[in-house]
């Protein structure tokens, strides 16, 4: 059974203006999920939609089985939540901000409390307004997980903290899931974090999934060929060949996207245009990021089956 | 050319007519008390103009953008911090005049246009003294308002801010009603004290703002302190649940706004205690009373869920939250009706409610509205003794021209018999106080008969009080449950559309445009209600006896009773109801922005 399953969401704004046009795909048990997708994409309106703060206009999401809206008491018990726009009470002291959690969340572990509190040495005495960005987030991770949430979400949880926070951040959240086998499922911009991370990509694009897909199926299946341009040899010619999903020219040479191992791609290349002298290595994923949601090559081919 | 930019781009201007409705609002609420004192005791009239303009502007000094001294934009701008000071400074002043200005026409154009339509003489006023005493009034509350923290380009909100802003603008009050009774030249000292306080401020600005005062030295006993302990004694112990769920309504329904929120509530209380009636006399505010305490709670309950957003992600239900958020505010109207109750019963003094009153050429039998009855075709029925003496009462319609009135069961009129006179009030007396004084006896001690063959009271008239002792009005119904139904049950479907709003698709402006829009609708409703009431379209007393008539048939049953306080009960559960099931449609925004450019309204931010 997965643990978040979504099922055709949709969702808009403006009314004919979809932000989810059909969003299907699931989490499942253990699962760390990175959802990428340029800003717009509809990243944070599907994790509301999960947590019930937000309900789809047309489709099925359940989390644990239940509808986050109609049990939404239920589903937050077993749900960890961070979000680069959520505000703890600034009002309220650290320790009076655990203690609600404490109270709220019947699985609470003072013990995990504990230690990450003094690991993120915060003084539980101080008030949320008066912490910097990075000690607030901690906070607010420590209230996620320290109730052992079967369901870790994260939205951009690293936004706006600086190198050496973020990864304090994600390697608590790394060594938690370890510990208990929590499912995550995170939105993120930063691509290194999300191989460093994932289990699973999917990938938004005008309100669809574009890619979902094992991270590791997916740094094998694709390549990027680096071509000397020539008149035989032009972005068109290219994009028609099969397999390539994206071009981009930089000064004298063409970068070419192909779904392809890079031993693949360079058959095709050879085979069709007869090309010897390139390059093909497999593709970063912050490179094919920028390719399949950047530029126009998606476009030019339909996308990626 | 830059200052006057700066003036224009200050924050203290924005939301400027919202500031000036708001302003207008409440001249328009005290405009009946002014009217009140400037023609009841004309000698009081300027203080009270007076004291009326400062409520008027008190609330954009305490809520607009006083204490922002500039932007952020204005921050990165090459501007001194003593240019942007003053060009705020002016702002705020600019923006303050204007409330004055508009909620000054407005009072005195309603008093006048009122006191017109009684056919009496304008009121007095004093122009220069009125201008003089609130620029003095505004110059001060500008100068102490912005003499705090002059480092900061903000001067950050806590609990001592809004208690300084109070006690200022409080302070402020009493001076000014001090001053209206001194000469002119005594302005001079307030002014001094207020040139004196911006100049002290001004020449301490810094050169450039800083957004964020310098932390304090924590000292080396707090560095010593060692984190795991504390955070060892932070997690100990469990909390029963009742005082989680209570700490989760201090919380939402709590902060700076609550400071302002449940005093204002709490009064609404006392004024729908009828406690204005029975600290002026003036008896016919029930209606606005009403709808006040309708425009307060819809008002502060709207701006309190500035807070859910904090709670949304946690497991917390939406009737827990809704409950956090109705239940303080329904506690401070109802002990705040309970401590007006109690100070009417202490300022209303035993007087006669059956009286003989002088009309025209002759005399009729009044007792209060609560004694007359309903026609509701138009035609009160004739009323006449066994003997066949009688007459068709007088209506007094519910609007000019309506058919619905009230008239008085108990008519007589010049050319009655004193035995109809006897008759009727012997009547009255047993409406009112449900015992029975013989007709003969009411004949012969009270009534005599004039040279013109008029009935006329004899001495002092029907002193019954006096002459009967344990005389005790009847019950006049269960008035409270009234109350709460009508005014809870409103609040709570206005309440209702507002949670409706908060949507995902329905953008800030649209948001703020439902709630305000529906703050203004009460506005509206009180302002028309006014109106109709100057115009003599509507009498305010029949309108409150329409009310008071229905409550003490009520009270005439048990069964009548249990059906209101009934009635009451489900009309509440029901109001909340609707109102849960708007706030579980609602999408919360990760930030809600409900009065943009004013308070932060969650208390501070992470």
């Amino acid at each position: 059974m997965k643990i978040a399953q979504f099922q055709d969401i949709h969702r808009a704004y403006k009314k004919g203006v979809d932000v989810l046009a059909g969003v299907s795909f699931g989490v499942g048990p253990g699962e760390i999920v990175a959802l990428l997708g340029r800003n717009g994409a509809g990243k944070t309106t599907l994790i509301r939609i999960a947590m019930g703060m937000m309900e789809a206009q047309t489709g099925s999401v359940r989390v644990f089985g239940l509808d986050p809206r109609k049990d939404a008491v239920e589903v937050k018990r077993r749900v960890g939540y961070v979000s680069e726009d959520q505000i703890l009470p600034p009002f309220l002291k650290v320790s009076q901000v655990v203690e609600l959690h404490r109270g709220l969340f019947p699985t609470w572990d003072d013990d995990l409390a504990r230690r990450l509190g003094a690991r993120f040495a915060i003084d539980p005495e101080a008030k949320i307004k008066t912490l910097s960005k990075g000690q607030a987030r901690q906070v607010a991770l420590l209230c996620a997980v320290a109730h052992r949430p079967e369901l870790l979400i994260l939205d951009e949880p690293a936004g706006g903290l600086d190198p050496a926070a973020r990864r304090e951040f994600l390697e608590t959240s790394i060594r938690l899931l370890n510990e208990s086998g929590t499912s995550i499922l995170f939105s993120s911009h930063y691509m290194s974090d999300v191989e460093r991370m994932a289990d699973r990509v999917v990938m938004l694009e005008g309100g669809r999934v574009l890619i979902d897909s094992a991270l590791d199926d997916l740094r094998e299946s694709y390549s990027l060929a680096l071509i000397t341009a020539g008149p035989e040899v032009t972005r068109e010619r290219l994009l028609g060949l099969a397999g390539c999903l994206a071009v981009r020219q930089r000064a004298g040479s063409l970068h070419a996207i192909f779904q392809l191992d890079p031993e693949e791609a360079r058959e095709v290349l050879d085979s069709a245009l007869g090309i010897g002298d390139m390059r093909t290595t497999s593709i970063a994923l912050e490179e094919m990021f920028i390719e399949l949601l950047g530029g126009h090559g998606v476009e030019a081919t339909g996308g990626p089956p | 050319m830059k200052l006057l930019a700066a003036i224009r781009r200050d924050d203290a201007l924005r939301w400027l007519p919202l500031w000036i409705s708001a302003g207008a609002g409440v001249a328009l609420l005290l405009s009946g008390l002014y009217a009140y004192r400037a023609y009841g005791d004309p000698a009081s009239g300027p203080a009270t103009l007076t004291l009326v303009l400062w409520c008027a502007v008190a609330p954009y000094l305490a809520f607009g953008q006083v204490r922002r001294r500039c932007s952020r934009f204005d921050l990165a701008l090459p501007l001194s911090s003593r240019r942007l000071w003053l060009a705020h400074i002016a702002a705020v002043l600019l923006a303050g005049a204007m409330v004055l200005a508009v909620s000054a026409a407005l009072v005195v154009s309603i008093s006048g246009l009122s006191g017109r339509f009684q056919g009496l003489p304008e009121p007095r006023l004093d122009a220069l003294h009125l201008a003089v005493h609130l620029a003095v009034g505004l110059g001060l509350a500008v100068a102490v308002l912005e003499a705090a923290r002059p480092t900061l380009a903000e001067i950050p909100i806590d609990r001592g801010r809004v208690l300084f802003t109070v006690a200022s603008l409080g302070g402020i009050l009493g001076m000014l009603w001090l001053l209206s009774a001194l000469p002119l030249f005594w302005a001079l000292g307030p002014l001094g004290l207020a040139l004196a306080l911006g100049l002290r401020t001004y020449r301490s600005l810094p050169p450039a703002f800083s957004l964020v005062p310098l932390a304090a030295d924590p000292g080396p006993a707090v560095a010593r302190r060692s984190v795991e302990r504390d955070w060892a004694a932070a997690v100990t112990g469990r909390r029963a649940a009742w005082r989680r769920n209570l700490d989760l309504v201090r919380w939402v329904a709590g902060g700076p706004i609550a400071w302002f929120a449940y005093p204002m509530i709490f009064f609404a209380g006392m004024l729908i205690a009828d406690l204005l009636r029975a600290w002026t006399g003036e008896p016919d505010m029930t209606v606005q009373n009403l709808l006040m305490a309708i425009y307060v709670l819809l008002t502060f309950s709207g701006l309190m869920t500035a807070r859910l957003p904090l709670f949304d992600p946690l497991p917390v239900s939406r009737r827990l939250l809704l409950a956090a958020l109705v239940l303080p505010n329904l506690a401070a109207l109802i002990l705040g009706y309970g401590a007006g109750r109690i100070a009417v019963a202490a300022l209303d003094e035993p007087r006669d409610l059956v009286e003989m009153a002088e009309w025209k050429e002759g005399y009729f039998v009044r007792v209060p509205a609560r004694y007359l009855e309903i026609a509701w075709d138009g035609r009160p029925p004739e009323l006449g003794a066994p003997w066949g003496e009688g007459l068709e009462p007088m209506l007094f319609p519910l609007y000019r021209g309506g058919r619905a009135g009230l008239y008085s069961p108990f008519p007589v009129s010049a050319g009655s018999s004193p035995e109809l006179w006897a008759f009727q009030i012997r009547r009255a007396v047993e409406a009112v106080y449900g015992r029975s004084i013989p007709e003969a006896e009411i004949r012969e001690r009270y009534l005599e008969v004039d040279g013109e063959g008029r009935v006329v009271p004899r001495g002092e008239g029907l002193t019954l009080l006096a002459d009967h002792p344990g005389l005790e009005p009847r019950d006049t119904g269960p008035a409270f449950p009234v109350v709460l139904l009508l005014v809870v049950s409103s609040w709570l479907l206005l309440f209702s559309i507002v949670l409706r709003s908060y949507r995902a698709d329905i953008g800030d402006r649209a948001r703020l445009g439902v709630f305000w829009g529906l703050v203004a609708l009460v506005f509206a409703i009180m302002g028309l209600h006014l109106a109709l009431a100057v115009t003599d379209v509507v009498e305010p007393w029949v309108t409150r006896g329409f009310l008071e008539i229905a409550i003490r048939h009520l009270g005439e049953s048990w069964h009548g009773t249990l059906a209101a306080w009934l009635a009451s009960a489900l009309a509440l559960l029901g109001g909340f109801l609707v109102a849960l099931a708007s706030f579980q449609r609602t999408e919360l925004p990760a930030r809600l922005v409900l009065k943009k450019g004013l308070l932060d309204l969650t208390g501070g931010s992470s």
